[in-house]
């Protein structure tokens, strides 16, 4: 052990680049936050809450202040769309990880790589490709008004359910590989042994897939959620204006809005928020996986 | 005929994944027919021809926002590769204390919500007034490709253990030739997947390089959403199916090396 | 406790210890041990006997003690300047270098001549019995010639010690036997010291000059396969080695308490004109085909277990419940304090 290269020193260039370049900007999200809205962008001094006070109030013209739900509507909106991107994601990967596993070792391989590959194109591509299919022209429309099923395109477009679809498109595969890295291990000896206790095919599921399962879900759940939470491409492109998500939101205060109070402020509250959640379901993890 | 008994069957999911599968793959697959379309309405088709790809390829903006993309995203899988290496090893040689801290630290990048990366890596650039052109982008995508270039490596140090280096020590090798004669080799596949990773994470990325870049920065996908905010014309279909070849290229590319990794 | 060392000491461990925070993994272990020596550190796992082992290689820094090697203090040394050669467990061969890489990868780093380390890899794997196979990689051989590999490996640098971490318990039983006989013809020829680590009494007893058994971080008794069977100093070395009766000293009338050792091949069934040492209640009887084993419960609850040959088994032809006299000869008890 003497003469070997400590771990402070291997680590020390990546501590040095993500503690600079992500830590600190973090740091000055925070500050920005406090700060007062200059009026061509950026932020200046006195130090202010105001960043804070935008996103549940407005300012009347008497300058009085009055609740204005429209903000944290979309952050509701972004905290659901994320919650049931996990859930529908769950739901759909996880029959889709069971079939993976369960087959013989050598088609296992050749499967995940048919399931993630749309995972390796571009998300921007990935998110396009549904406004194709979703649009007034787009396909669909054109296939249901070219069977005579409806005279007039349908709104497929614009609203929380495009906004949804995208977001599941994006995040099942994240959803299916900890699922099925769960999967992998479940010895086929089990079902067997429970099928010779007299279970059918749906309780031996129930009762022995699924339960181990569970960890893979939640470690998915992690890494769908999050994300999801603050995701742009996809309500920028499918939702529109009447689907806004809280990554919008932050991302037009500091472009059109030229208010970077209210976003960095809209940025901490959800950094916040996504760490706290991670931490707390990191905590539970924890104690499930030591009986 | 009667099925042999099999712990495992269950009528009708294999049906059922075919359904996910073509879920997942048909939206690409209208995309790639699209881009074929001749015509210059792509809801008329007009017969198949590569015309729209050839505009695409003689796009004199398209090329140099391509161009942005490649050197981004080679200098920041260089850059995070380079880091990412020795940060492996020293994660798993830490105590558990510290590796539960600093592997919690170097997967921020990937907790914190992307467009909260994009806007306080903007406010921190503006702030120390740092404008470096296509420099700024770059450090920005190494922080977030570091992650991703470690993955493999740390997994791949995990599944190693201390066993083979403690050998070359007993045979004589001192530090240095432990590293380039054992370590560094064992460790390579890990490394081409870490890279091939941390590259595909570059060039996906849009939230970061349209914050955070200007005028003379603008990468590929920032390009195309801007031709895709302007309408949906059969040249974005090109480019993105473009785009879209040249991940499966490079994921074909990532599977060949891990199943070569794990044929050893 | 430890016996004078026949020949020229080569290790010498000095009160060495190990603690991982709390945990002591080795504890105040002084230990001779002499050049050319076959010695066996014995013990369950977790006795801390791969931890001894990781101290003479270099892999571990006692916490407190020395460690000399040929008189020099190497405590401090790192594995790469001691001349010790470790065979792993689990072999690691490198798996990216050819069969004749890997045995000549110690003749590189200590930096000899091309055409020399060629020479020596090929005497080296003729003596292991791989001639053939130098251009093979590890993954394409068998478990047993991974093994040999691994044991030319080690040995090609000309080590003054090789150690040997469980080497053999990753074969099957018959490889493992056909292991033990190439160990100790490879031993006789290399004319070098061997430290093996085993939890394996019997390959202990068949291959070493002297065993240390270890319980706990320490060495309970270092001596001669012959005396720590035939004497054990006390009864956990009594019952790692081999089987015995423990026979609490007030059932047997002795005065002072603790324990009396007897093996159960030495235990018979009291035939007439024969004293009788014990009596007790017939368990059971099981043919074991050359020999017999007889089950007999003391009436202090003590199980005694006799072996005897099969042929005596006409005589003594009795059933189960029946109350029996039991034998054995002076010579061949023993007293243990504990």
């Amino acid at each position: 052990m003497t003469q070997r290269a400590s771990p402070l020193l291997l680590t020390s260039p990546a501590l040095a680049v993500i503690g600079v370049f992500m830590l600190v900007p973090l740091g000055y999200g925070l500050a920005y936050s406090l700060l007062t809205a200059s009026p061509y962008g950026g932020a200046e001094l006195p130090l202010s809450t105001e960043g804070y006070v935008q996103i549940l109030f407005q300012r009347d013209f008497d300058d009085s202040l009055y609740f204005s739900p429209t903000y944290l509507l979309i952050l509701l909106r972004s905290i659901v769309l994320a919650g049931l991107t996990s859930v529908i994601s769950a739901a759909l990967g996880l029959p889709v990880a069971w079939f993976i596993a369960s087959r013989p070792a050598r088609w296992q391989g050749a499967l995940l790589f048919v399931v993630t590959l749309p995972f390796w194109v571009n998300s921007l591509v990935r998110t396009y490709c549904w406004v194709l299919l979703l649009r007034d022209q787009g396909l669909i429309n054109m296939a249901l008004q070219g069977a005579g099923l409806t005279h007039e395109p349908l709104p497929l477009m614009y609203n929380d359910g495009a906004t949804l679809v995208g977001l599941v498109y994006n995040f099942l595969p994240f959803m299916v590989l900890p699922i099925y890295a769960a999967l992998e291990r479940l010895d086929p000896r089990l079902i067997e042994a429970a099928h010779d206790l007299y279970a059918t095919r749906r309780r031996a599921f129930l009762r022995i897939v699924l339960p181990l399962a569970v960890p893979g879900m939640r470690a998915g759940a992690l890494m769908v959620f999050a994300p999801a939470l603050g995701y742009f491409l996809v309500p920028d492109l499918l939702g529109g204006g009447r689907s806004l998500m809280i990554g919008n939101l932050i991302q037009s205060a500091f472009t059109s809005g030229r208010n970077w109070p209210f976003g960095a402020a809209l940025s901490t509250l959800v950094t916040a928020g996504v760490l706290v959640f991670l931490v707390i379901a990191a905590r539970r993890g924890r104690v499930e996986a030591t009986p | 005929m009667k099925r042999a008994y099999d712990p495992t069957h269950s009528p009708g999911l294999g049906a059922y994944v075919a359904l996910i599968i073509l879920f997942l793959y048909a939206p690409l697959a209208v995309l790639t027919v699209y881009s074929f379309n001749g015509g210059n309405l792509v809801t008329v088709w007009n017969g198949a021809s590569l015309r729209w790809f050839e505009a695409v390829i003689a796009n004199g903006d398209i090329q140099d926002a391509a161009l942005n993309s490649f050197i981004i995203a080679g200098s920041a899988t260089v850059l995070a590769t380079l880091i990412a290496i020795p940060a492996a090893l020293g994660l798993e040689r830490a105590s558990r204390r510290l590796g539960v801290a600093l592997g919690s630290l170097f997967a921020l990048p990937l907790l914190v919500p992307e467009i909260v990366t994009a806007v306080t890596t903007l406010v921190f650039f503006a702030s120390i007034k740092l404008r470096l052109g296509l420099a700024n982008l770059v450090i920005a995508h190494t922080v977030f490709c570091i992650p991703f270039a470690m993955m493999p490596i740390r997994a791949r140090v995990r599944g190693m253990g201390e066993t083979l280096e403690n050998a070359a020590r007993d045979l004589y090798a001192p530090p240095l030739a432990v590293f380039r004669r054992i370590t560094l080799p064992l460790l390579a596949p890990a490394i081409w997947s870490g890279a091939i990773l941390a590259f595909v994470v570059s060039l996906d990325d849009f939230v970061i390089s349209a914050l955070v870049g200007d005028a003379g920065t603008t990468t590929l996908p920032v390009y195309v959403y801007g031709m895709i905010r302007r309408g949906i014309t059969p040249e974005v279909n090109a480019a993105s199916t473009l785009m879209l070849v040249f991940s499966l290229i490079l994921a074909g590319l990532g599977r060949s090396l891990s199943r070569r990794r794990s044929r050893r | 406790m430890s016996e004078p060392a026949p020949r020229k000491p080569i290790i010498d461990l000095e009160g060495v210890s190990l603690a991982f925070g709390p945990v002591r993994a080795v504890s105040d272990v002084w230990l001779t041990i002499a050049s050319g020596e076959f010695f066996t550190l014995l013990g369950p796992s977790g006795c801390g006997k791969t931890s001894l082992l990781r101290i003479l290689a270099g892999f571990e820094t006692p916490t407190s003690g020395r460690v000399r090697l040929e008189g020099t203090d190497v405590t401090t040394t790192p594995p790469h300047l001691r001349p010790v050669n470790t065979v792993f467990q689990s072999y690691a061969l490198f798996p990216h270098m050819t069969v004749a890489e890997n045995a000549g990868f110690g003749l590189e780093m200590l930096g000899w001549p091309k055409q020399a380390i060629r020479e020596r890899v090929a005497e080296v794997l003729a003596l292991v019995g791989l001639a053939a196979l130098g251009d093979r990689r590890p993954d394409a051989l068998s478990g047993g010639q991974q093994q040999r590999v691994a044991l030319g490996r080690a040995l090609a640098p000309k080590p003054r010690v090789l150690l040997l971490d469980e080497p053999m318990s990753a074969l099957d039983l018959k490889l493992r036997k056909e292991m033990q006989n190439e160990l100790r013809r490879l031993h006789r020829e290399a004319g070098i010291t061997f430290v093996l680590v085993t939890h394996d009494q019997e390959e202990a007893l068949a291959l070493s000059d002297r065993v240390g058994v270890m319980k706990e971080g320490e060495i309970q008794q270092i001596a001669t396969p012959r005396d720590i069977y035939r004497q054990p100093v006390d009864s956990y070395v009594a019952d790692f080695i081999g089987e015995a009766n423990l026979i609490p000293a007030g059932e047997l009338d002795r005065e002072g308490g603790g324990l009396v050792m007897v093996r159960p091949e030495d235990v018979s069934l009291a035939g007439k004109g024969v004293p009788v040492r014990i009596e007790g209640r017939l368990l059971e009887l099981r043919f074991l085909g050359s020999i017999v084993e007889a089950a007999v419960a003391t009436p202090g609850g003590t199980m005694i277990r006799a072996r005897f040959p099969s042929a005596a088994m006409e005589e003594v032809a009795l059933p189960p419940g029946e109350t029996v006299g039991l034998a054995w000869p002076d010579a061949a008890e023993r007293h243990l304090e504990r």
